[in-house]
């Protein structure tokens, strides 16, 4: 019986937990359900897989005290942290350590071994190898028969090339490796078919990081390998634990928006047209709109408070739980004006796509150079480009941790493209 | 205008450094974000009034809320 069922002074029977919204009506925006929850006072209590009834944050200002506060925790092991999903009960049970569920100031130190290669400064420089990726990937794509399956050749191609290019891993095992992951990631996968998928992706990473120690090139892990694994300040499982993350959260999420994206533009035709109009500065503006828009982690971030906090009028308690939805929050109209319109020439660079606070992405100026290349050079390539599908068949993701699509139908005209 | 970055607190996102390129990059080393003191005029008072909306936007965006902006007018 969780403690978080009664509030002080307060006699009534709490109301039934809610199932966190998944339901959604259109295909690029988050689930109705959630606009109704963001007018209510306090905040609703959701079901969890284990871990009590997580309060769920909808509003932008509420997650923006929540994420910016070192009174909650994003580790498994604090008491009254949420459970979501399968694949977080046996990384729990596994006690599998990553990045993203480590709490400052270990955190910070882990991530300062990082964040040099992931500069806007550094991805700067590597802006012709990215665009070289995306010319490589829209050869591809028009060498197909004026129609192709823009997933599988362009939006998952792009990003893991590229993640493969800056951490030395062979592309030619991207299928291995993009198949464990969903299977890893998936909301459906048990938690033995995700142990399986993580064992195999651990043995793989483990016998290329031994490779980078006998023989480093000049790439992320032998980087790493060389300043930190060979000196013993980490293990091999660490660093393998480290090449894990950046692998898996380099590709997926940003083929995601490359998908999502392109189906936005293709429906929202007096966008596009201004977007190609644009200057660069305009269309920088208009990848984060699309960042903001389109919000693909909607899979809740998670915490548990370590001390009593008051978020939107509610006091959580330690031992509590907390989640929060980056799409619901992106849409809130008390930060965004107009928040269900897209409009690429919105100031949006405040969203909350990459979250915020001491976990925002580390790899966003990385995901930004590719959304932007891509964009740019996709519909000067490619200008006849259209939707096979319309939006009430589209190829969703089910039960995914991000959002995207599985595949998505385009043609183009093979003369004019 | 004076801008200040709490060094310890920065995520090295580079969140300010895309808002305010003048006025911001990160070390080489690691990712930490500093104020580029040689940027824009205004010498020993800082970067001049001119920028103080990126500044405080940059603050504003700054994951970590490391980024403090003060000094004369508002
Ligand atoms: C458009 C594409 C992307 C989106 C929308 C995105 C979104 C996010 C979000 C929401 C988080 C916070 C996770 C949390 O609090 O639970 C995050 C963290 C992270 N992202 Fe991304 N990401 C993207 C691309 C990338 C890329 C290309 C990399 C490349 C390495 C990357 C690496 C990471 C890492 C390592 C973290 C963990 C940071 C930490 O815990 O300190 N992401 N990302
Ligand atoms: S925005 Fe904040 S956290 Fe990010 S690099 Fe600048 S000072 Fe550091």
């Amino acid at each position: 019986m969780p403690a978080s069922d009664t509030e002080p002074g307060d006699g009534a029977a709490p109301p039934p937990a809610l199932g966190y919204p998944t339901e959604r009506t259109c295909p690029f925006s988050p689930p109705p359900e959630f606009a109704r929850l963001r007018e209510q006072p306090g905040l609703p209590a959701v079901e969890a897989l284990e871990g009590g009834r997580p309060w769920l944050v909808t509003r932008y200002a509420d997650a923006r005290a929540v994420l910016g506060s070192p009174a909650f925790s994003a580790r498994f092991d604090t008491p009254g942290f949420p459970l979501m999903s399968p694949s977080d009960v046996q990384q729990r049970d596994d006690r599998t350590e990553s990045l993203i569920r480590t709490d400052d100031p270990e955190h910070l130190r882990q991530r300062r071994r990082l964040t040099r290669d992931f500069t806007v400064k550094r991805i700067a420089a590597l802006r012709p190898e990215i665009q070289g990726v995306v010319d490589g990937a829209l050869d591809e794509l028009l060498a197909h028969d004026g129609s192709a399956d823009l997933i599988a050749t362009v939006a998952l191609p792009i990003p893991s090339r590229v993640i493969c290019l800056l951490l030395g891993v062979p592309y030619a095992d991207h299928g291995f490796f993009q198949r464990a992951a969903a299977r890893a990631l998936a909301g459906d996968s048990s938690p033995d078919e995700v142990r399986t998928a993580l064992g195999e992706l651990g043995d793989y990473l483990a016998a290329l990081v031994r490779e980078k120690v006998r023989d480093p090139q000049d790439d992320i892990l032998s980087r790493l390998a060389t300043a930190y694994l060979v000196p013993g300040e980490i293990d091999e499982r660490e660093m393998v634990t480290i090449a894990m993350t950046l692998l898996v959260a380099g590709f997926e999420t940003t083929g995601n928006m490359i998908g999502l994206g392109t189906a936005l533009f293709l429906t929202h035709p007096e966008q596009r047209a201004l977007f190609t109009a644009g200057d660069e500065q305009l269309q920088r503006n208009a990848v984060e709109e699309l960042l903001r828009y389109l919000s693909i982690a909607h899979h809740p971030r998670q915490f548990a408070a370590t001390e009593d906090v008051t978020v939107g009028g509610h006091t959580v308690r330690a031992g509590e739980g907390v989640l929060i939805s980056l799409p619901a929050v992106n849409r809130d109209a008390d930060a965004f004006d107009d928040p269900d319109t897209f409009d690429i020439t919105r100031p949006a660079q405040q969203h909350l796509a990459f979250s915020y606070g001491t976990h925002q992405c580390l790899g966003q100026a990385l995901a930004r150079m590719e959304l932007l290349l891509y964009f740019r050079t996709l519909f000067a390539r490619v200008p006849s480009l259209r939707l096979l599908d319309a939006p009430e068949d589209f190829d969703l993701k089910q039960r995914s941790r991000a959002h995207g699509f599985r595949s998505l139908s385009v043609a183009w005209q093979e003369d004019a493209r | 205008m004076r801008i200040t970055i709490d060094q310890d607190r920065c995520v090295g996102a580079g969140q300010c450094v895309l808002v305010g390129p003048d006025l911001f990059d990160q070390r080489d080393e690691d990712g930490v974000a500093f104020v580029l003191t040689d940027g824009p005029e205004g010498a020993a008072g800082g970067p001049g009034e001119e920028h103080r909306a990126a500044a405080e936007e940059a603050a504003r965006v700054c994951p970590a809320a490391a980024i403090t902006v003060a000094g004369t007018e508002r």
